[in-house]
């Protein structure tokens, strides 16, 4: 082997791959997305800095960060159910797309589909309904009078403010589901191509 | 109704619906049908349900990771490890690749993930690999295989939500896949100076002298320090009792920011704000699974899924050799279907109970899913790995095949065998480090 190819295969460069996340084109998607994205940056630094704060004061300075678990936990739900809805708009949500790659373009392919689209909407607005359920809960106690809320131990934050961003999640990915479901419709009864 | 259930759970998944959204309609099944009058089955309870399980900090280490790993990815980390192992075995036949799969075992205890690791690894590598002569097949199978090591040398999300799920030690699960993640790198190393023996396209380095060595390892050393002591921070803090796994992932996060800004430069804040946007979606991608299936496993032990499976398998054969074999089977074709992480959340609280009931130790079955759900990286129709792979270094999966096979059949194949059937291979480091029986 030359000293030149030693060279360059111990020398080539490496190319940071670019941003994967789909691009938003209309305002509201654009507004949407822009929030959800601000929201999970400024979730997981948060998360981050306030466990290895509490980390090394107990360590280091072995000091305790009163109650800091009942914080984070609510952050890391916000985190959680905004990457969730970022992720029905990028269409990241995992699935095992048997009939993406093993049916032939055609009708049963875009019926097949259009099925998927349904059943992925519909179950994912009966959720919601429960999300949004769920969340009254917390919100108006037992009683639905705003009385005898469930609060956490130490700092007696209102847990709804966990169960909102669950009801936030699940809406978004409801409202991505329907334009998946009226592209999937679209393609059906056009005879579009599917995507 | 149970059956229905399950029923309902597939055809959902067959037709391509999201992981999470199957999970929840066979939930809404057993929900309307399955106990109307009973306690456990209404969504108000089964809401309440998930969010209390889901409302644990260990699970927070699973976003720390996946951030973790993207930052190291585009920080420039992987350049300076992989010249460091270069300077050990760069020189012999074939030894490009077991820099390969060394970096990526190295990497793997970083991120623990095996896509990332295949891009980040495999975008440095390739070019390599195209200039040393190698058969681009062979090596985009090889770094397949390797990238793999990621889901069994800890940490890995895998493992955290195995561990979660089964409600066993975190910890006791990530020592419980290093014997078979060792036996890999061994047998991986050795498949690919095997197959490239008598192959004279590749071309082999020029020998350096010991002094050469050892000045090319003080100089490629001092760069890749900041990098190596990152695992070290991590492994050392959760292994040595210092930290909790969510408290190293933490750490680990809020070292790496400051050492792809400022030390390898491969980042700015602008890249750096995609990452951890990216990184969120995966992990919202993961919890939501979580949260579904939280739900849904409860509703199947209320209705005795693990009992009717053990019966199912009891009415094959008894032998409990016989039903782990079926059991792996059964999680090789899982895996063929799904990712990893859906395996695991689908299958684990389904076949645990069984498990545990023919007397085998959970910490050595969360050995043998790791080493599943990594082989399924790999197996056809879902082989998201391989076909990544084939995506990064530019080779035809025709290509591919022939020498990912012979991977899969002389490394992966034998160390499944071994895990599933030596225990002390994945019960030897949780015994010495937690004194777990064995």
């Amino acid at each position: 082997m030359t000293q030149a190819q030693c060279k360059f295969i111990e020398e080539t460069e490496y190319e940071a791959p670019i941003s994967t996340v789909r691009v938003a084109t209309n305002p509201f998607d654009k507004i949407v997305t822009r929030t959800f994205a601000i929201v999970c940056f400024v979730m997981a630094m948060v998360l981050a800095v306030i466990i290895s704060a509490a980390t090394v004061m107990r360590y280091v300075l072995e000091m305790d960060l009163y109650g800091y678990e009942e914080w984070i936990k609510i952050f890391a739900f916000w985190l959680y159910f905004m990457g969730a809805g970022y992720g029905a708009f990028a269409g990241s949500h995992v699935s095992a797309d048997l009939v993406q790659s093993y049916v032939k373009e055609g009708f049963i392919k875009r019926l097949l589909i259009f099925t998927k689209t349904v059943v992925t909407l519909g179950v994912t607005l009966l959720f919601t309904w429960y999300g949004w359920d769920f969340f009254y809960f917390g919100f108006a106690g037992p009683l639905g009078t705003g009385v005898a809320i469930p609060k956490t131990v130490a700092w007696r934050i209102p847990l709804w403010t966990g169960y909102l961003p669950i009801l936030i999640g699940l809406f978004f990915m409801s409202y991505y589901f329907l334009w998946d479901m009226i592209r999937a419709a679209k393609a059906l009864f056009t005879g579009g191509k599917t995507e | 109704m149970i059956y229905i259930a399950l029923v309902i759970l597939m055809a959902c998944l067959v037709i391509g619906v999201p992981v999470p959204v199957s999970f929840m309609a066979s939930c809404a099944w057993l929900i309307f049908f399955g106990g109307v009058d009973q306690v456990g089955y209404q969504a108000t309870q089964l809401l309440p349900y998930g969010f209390t399980q889901m409302n644990s900090v260990s699970l927070i280490a699973i976003a720390m990771f996946i951030l973790a790993g993207g930052i190291m990815e585009r920080g420039r980390i992987a350049e300076k490890m992989i010249d460091m192992v270069d300077v050990f075995v760069g020189h012999i036949r074939g030894g490009l690749g077991v820099v390969g799969i060394i970096s990526c075992a190295i990497f793997g205890s970083i991120c623990g993930a095996a896509c990332a690791t295949l891009s980040c690894i495999g975008a440095i590598m390739f070019p390599r690999f195209k200039a040393g002569g190698y058969p681009m097949g062979h090596a985009c199978a090889l770094m397949a295989n390797a990238s793999l090591l990621g889901l069994l040398i800890p940490p890995n999300a895998t493992l955290i939500i195995f561990a979660w799920i089964s409600g066993i030690s975190v910890l006791a699960c990530f020592l419980s896949t290093i014997g078979p993640g060792i036996v890999t790198i061994i047998l991986l190393s050795v498949v690919n100076l095997w197959m490239l023996r008598n192959n004279k396209d590749v071309l082999v380095k020029q020998k350096r002298s010991p002094k050469e060595r050892y000045e090319m390892f003080m100089k490629r050393g001092r760069l890749a320090i900041p990098a190596l002591f990152m695992p070290f921070m991590v492994l050392g803090g959760i292994y040595g009792g210092v930290m909790t796994t969510t408290e190293a992932s933490a750490l680990a996060v809020v070292y790496c920011i400051p050492i792809g800004l400022y030390v390898y430069k491969g980042l700015n804040w602008k890249t750096l704000f995609n990452i951890v946007v990216e990184g969120s979606i995966t992990t919202g991608v993961i919890m939501v699974m979580l949260y579904s299936v939280s739900m849904l496993s409860r509703l199947y032990i209320l209705e005795d899924l693990p009992g009717k499976v053990l019966d199912l398998f009891y009415s094959i054969s008894t032998n409990p050799y016989i039903i782990m074999f079926m059991i792996n089977v059964f999680l090789v074709l899982m895996g063929m279907l799904m990712d990893d992480i859906s395996v695991v959340v689908l299958t684990t609280p389904i076949l645990l109970p069984i498990i545990v009931k023919l007397g085998v130790d959970p910490v050595h079955y969360a050995a043998i899913v790791g080493v599943n759900t990594a082989l399924g990286c790999i197996t056809p129709p879902c082989a998201p790995v391989l076909y990544l792979s084939g995506r990064v270094g530019g080779a035809s999966i025709n290509e591919i095949m022939k020498p990912a096979l012979t991977f899969m059949a002389l490394c992966w194949i034998p160390v499944l065998a071994v895990t599933a059937y030596i225990p002390k291979v994945s019960l030897f480091l949780p015994h010495v480090i937690l004194g777990l029986p064995w």
